[in-house]
């Protein structure tokens, strides 16, 4: 947990985290993509390796915004950049292009009802 | 999931947005079914200045948070769900957009003491084509309210489940996500 950056409504300093960009350089990082650390950070960039490091295993972006404490966007500019270093690697569940089958949803379904 | 050499196993993930005014038991219906976590979205926190919520009939709710929560359940090693709550008032529509992208669905959770909180965001879902349903979260005094009379209000067509919930009960959440689930079956299979 990175203390204290997410609170008040004060975004100026989270996006100096990320030298002002507010945008991330690549656009396939959904909420619910998982992300997970392949190799080391060398940058002595401490929200970049807080970001790895919540990456240890696999993750979504989703948990891993939650457990920094830092706004969404300002992860996703950070992480984005981790996976264009190859620090990182995405992968976006086919859920988010494909509507699940029938099959899958009755699947879904009785397993709802177990829980 | 132990690490990269399993990656390419990642579980599918359903995502299902709940979407309500605050105060209508987002964050109590989430939490029914899975652990709840925060996630702070700078939008909402650059809106969370420019207006003061009307908080007229939630007087006992003195804080709000304009965070998004979410919450997991894993069904199987390869099916994951997603919850996401979300305000449902327009100045939070910029990520709606985001959160409909490839959502299983959504729940409109409508607390009947401020109804029009759903106006926007049942809009919103109309316009995409996002399959939900409309939970009324019984508050305690309130029981007396007819499903249908909610439907009526809200204006919502017929296809459109609206069922009656109590958000603190996992049973009832879990009627509440079932009831979503069959719907979009049903949308599957009449091939919509
Ligand atoms: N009596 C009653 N209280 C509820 C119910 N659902 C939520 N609450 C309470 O209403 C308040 C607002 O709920 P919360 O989940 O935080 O609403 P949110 O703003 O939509 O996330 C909390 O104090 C809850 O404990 C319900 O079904 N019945
Ligand atoms: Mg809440």
């Amino acid at each position: 947990m990175i203390p204290d950056r997410a609170e008040g409504p004060d975004l100026i300093r989270p996006y100096a985290l990320t030298g002002g960009r507010t945008r991330p350089s690549r656009s396939d990082l959904t909420l619910t993509t998982s992300v997970v650390a392949v190799a080391e950070v060398v940058e002595d960039d401490p929200e970049a390796r807080e970001i790895h490091a919540l990456c240890g295993r696999p993750v979504t972006v989703a948990e891993v915004a939650s457990r920094s404490g830092l706004p969404l966007g300002v992860v996703r500019v950070l992480l984005a950049d981790l996976v264009d270093r190859g620090n990182v690697l995405a992968h976006t569940p086919d859920r988010e292009r494909d509507r699940p089958d029938e099959a899958t949803l009755r699947a879904v379904l009785a397993r709802i009802k177990e829980l | 999931m132990d690490g990269p050499g399993v990656f390419g196993q990642a579980p599918d993930t359903l995502k299902i947005v709940v979407a309500g005014g605050f105060g209508a038991g987002k964050t109590t219906l989430v939490s029914a079914l899975s652990e709840v976590e925060a996630l702070h979205t700078e939008e909402e926190m650059t809106v969370a200045g420019t207006g003061v919520d009307d908080l007229k009939g939630v007087e006992a709710k003195t804080t709000t948070t304009v965070a998004l929560d979410f919450g997991r359940i894993t069904l199987d090693p390869t099916t994951v769900v997603y919850l996401f709550g979300t305000p449902g008032q327009r100045r939070f529509s910029h990520m709606w957009a985001e959160l409909v992208e490839g959502a299983l669905g959504a729940v409109v959770l409508a607390d009947t003491r401020r109804l029009t909180d759903c106006f926007d965001v049942i809009d919103f879902f109309e316009a995409r084509r996002v399959p939900f349903v409309v939970a009324v979260n019984c508050f305690d005094g309130q029981r007396s309210h007819r499903a249908e009379d909610v439907r009526v209000a809200l204006d919502v067509a017929d296809p459109v489940p609206v069922l009656l919930c109590d958000a603190r009960d996992r049973a009832s959440v879990k009627e509440v996500v079932v009831e979503l689930v069959e719907l979009v079956l049903r949308l599957e299979m009449s091939g919509a």
